[in-house]
């Protein structure tokens, strides 16, 4: 049995963390040792190897008091100062407010949160499409992006489609957050906060820090110019959208039984269920 | 060396391979093979590929099939060589680029499988435009490097005097694989130097190629052009390939996974994909197009030196570098509707290979929405389909 160590919101991580949320999970996994360990709020979990301190965090952007090389230093050493050999620090990146147990154990086993069925998202063909998704501000840059991206069919949604319709949000969610339509800052500012943001968290791996999670939310947006944007940023956000698909299978246990249409069912399955309906 | 403008027909009962080079229209070649099959078929030219290239098969016949592949390409392969081996057609033949892969003792099996009297095609390129696309195929195998880091490397894994200095296992350097000089070192001792027949493109008929295999199958102009496609990228689209490579590559991806999803699953969405994209055509900076043009130099001279059979003008494997730029300037923006396309490519290619992962299956199927006359329905179906048959 390990123990995630949660400290107590800082700094734009955790901000769930806050006593009344704890309380209201009454859960006998969850206690607190303020003689010991101030601040921070332990979780028992069985099947962690060892034990962590959980750091969960969302955009950059909401991570820093301001956007600079300074405000990014502040950040570092707030994540270095929850880090130590004892209960080293997985960052956990998550742009879903956390509100269970079950996310935050989800989270901090480096799993994405929601839960997302591939099987099912990869049933949707070009016959029955994903309905258009809303993007975040709704700026013109980004809905270029979500126009090239799903199509623009009015449907009814079933169900069924939902994981597909979550899926094509991610990729859409993914470039939305690489281009900032309302930017701080100028676009070579923005080139170099964003090889600052990445520079950080390659030495912060390199000090034993684990990230999981959508990691390009960390990297500081660009502003799109005159219909363009930089070809690394658009890699990065591409390979978001692959690896938030191949990474998620080994996440999901099955939560939903599969129809399948009867004519493709092998003929053993279509006996047993016969016998077991006498 | 023999030169012609266009070659003889091959004797009756004659079988040759070719053997690529690629990026030279193999793709729009064997389009127009497969789809003339039933003329050639009629006047006596058999194709043993099944469809339009079975590059796995030729990549197990050259003994070039990456560990991460699995198939049945073996058994296909032995199909196909007893297939053109023991073929009684006028003419038989089977293209694929992937036996240009094929070295030292595995040439001699190739022979041992094929035939030694097989005849040895070659379609060429001159080597600037022919390394630029060989960058771009280098990047549907996740490539990382820039054109010109590419292109230094491989310059220096091969000497303009042939020799190989780096050590390689199953891929020999690609200007190994491209040397004339190579070819007729390796190849023509096995199936003779006067069964090899080097094709040069000529530089305005692009259906040029068409006409010489018309000519070597004996048979009249039946092939038509094709679509190309897989069309390069666009330059912006090639560079944006590279950094997904890179930035997968610096995540500690795995190249089965990106093989599986990028190089298969995404292989033909990326080339509609490509169709779509605004052209951008990417050019080698001069100095890369004098030291292509040297290696060129150096492979005519000993194809001059032999006996093999030149089509065309061997002179026109050499570019004019004054064409060239001597700076070429790489992009660094990319059209953001571009942009996203790659990556719903992604995106769908991504989401075909996590729902084929074990983990992503429910294992349980639901069966209680059908009853039990449904099911017993489906049965009797099944059971009278089973009678009919027998």
């Amino acid at each position: 049995m390990s123990v995630l160590r949660v400290p107590d919101a800082v700094a734009g991580m955790n901000t769930f963390a806050v006593p009344t949320w704890w309380a209201s999970l009454e859960d006998e996994r969850v206690s607190r040792d303020d003689d010991e360990l101030p601040d921070v709020t332990l979780v028992e979990v069985a099947d962690l190897p060892a034990d962590r301190t959980l750091l969960v965090v969302g955009a950059v952007a909401e991570l820093l008091s301001e956007p600079t090389p300074a405000g990014l230093a502040a950040w570092v050493a707030e994540v270095r100062a929850a880090h130590t050999a004892s209960a080293p620090v997985h960052l956990a990146v998550s742009l879903d407010e956390v509100t269970s147990l079950d996310q935050l154990l989800t989270l901090a086993a480096g799993r994405r949160w929601p839960r997302f069925d591939v099987a099912s998202a990869a049933a949707h063909t070009d016959a029955d499409p994903v309905p258009p998704q809303s993007v975040p501000g709704g700026q013109g840059t980004a809905r270029a992006y979500a126009d090239a991206i799903v199509a623009q069919v009015e449907v009814l949604l079933p169900p069924a489609w939902q994981t597909a319709v979550d899926g094509a949000a991610d990729a859409t969610a993914c470039i939305s957050r690489a281009l900032d339509t309302d930017p701080d800052l100028g676009p070579a500012e923005a080139r170099a906060m964003r090889d600052a943001c990445r520079t950080a968290l390659e030495q912060l791996e390199a000090d034993g820090v684990t990230l999981s999670g959508p990691r390009d939310a960390l990297l500081w947006p660009v502003p799109a110019e005159r219909g363009l944007v930089p070809i690394d940023v658009a890699a990065d956000a591409a390979i978001e959208v692959m690896l938030g698909q191949v990474e998620r299978p080994v996440d999901l246990a099955p939560d939903r039984a599969l129809v399948v249409p009867v004519e493709e069912l092998p003929a053993r399955a279509l006996l047993t269920r016969l016998r077991g309906s006498r | 060396m023999r030169i012609v403008d266009l070659p003889d027909a091959l004797p009756d009962g004659s079988r040759f391979i070719h053997i690529g080079l690629p990026k030279t229209g193999t793709t729009a070649l064997q389009g127009a093979l497969d789809r003339a099959r039933p003329e050639l078929e009629a006047l006596g030219a058999h194709n043993v590929n099944h469809g339009r290239h079975e590059m796995r098969v030729g990549q197990v016949a050259a003994g070039g099939l990456a560990d991460f592949w699995e198939g049945t390409w073996e058994r296909r392969w032995e199909a196909l060589a007893t297939e053109f081996r023991e073929s009684d057609a006028r003419c038989t033949f089977w293209s694929s680029e992937s036996l240009s892969h094929a070295r030292g003792e595995r040439i001699s099996y190739l022979a041992d499988q094929l035939g030694h009297d097989t005849h040895i095609v070659v379609t060429l390129r001159p080597l600037a435009p022919l390394m630029v696309s060989q960058w771009q195929q280098w990047l549907r195998r996740r490539g990382t490097q820039s054109l010109e880091d590419w292109a230094v490397n491989q310059f220096a894994a091969v000497t303009v005097d042939g020799e190989v200095t780096i050590d390689y296992l199953r891929f020999m350097p690609s200007l190994h694989r491209f040397s004339l000089r190579r070819i007729v070192e390796e190849w023509g001792p096995v199936f003779g130097e006067d069964r090899i027949v080097l094709v040069v493109p000529d530089r305005v008929d692009r259906d040029r190629n068409l006409r010489v295999f018309e000519r070597l199958m004996g048979v009249g102009e039946v092939l038509r052009a094709v679509p190309e496609g897989n069309a390069s990228l666009p330059y912006p689209e090639a560079e944006m390939l590279r950094h997904f490579n890179r930035a997968w590559t610096d995540h500690g991806g795995d190249h089965p996974t990106w093989m599986e999803v990028i190089g298969v699953l995404a292989r033909v969405p990326l080339r509609d994909y490509t169709n779509t994209t605004t052209p951008h055509p990417i050019r080698a900076p001069r100095w890369v197009a004098e030291r292509a043009n040297e290696y060129a130099a150096a492979w005519n001279a000993a194809v001059e030196a032999s006996d093999v059979t030149v089509v065309g003008d061997l002179a026109d494997l050499v570019v004019d570098p004054a064409e060239y730029a001597e700076h070429v300037e790489v992009p660094t923006t990319v059209d953001v509707a571009s942009a996203g396309r790659l990556m719903d490519v992604a995106f769908t290619a991504a989401l075909q290979h996590a729902a084929k992962a074990p983990s992503a299956a429910p294992e349980a199927r639901d069966l209680s929405a059908y009853g039990v006359r449904e099911l017993a329905r489906e049965l009797g179906r099944r059971a009278r389909r089973r009678v009919t048959r027998g």
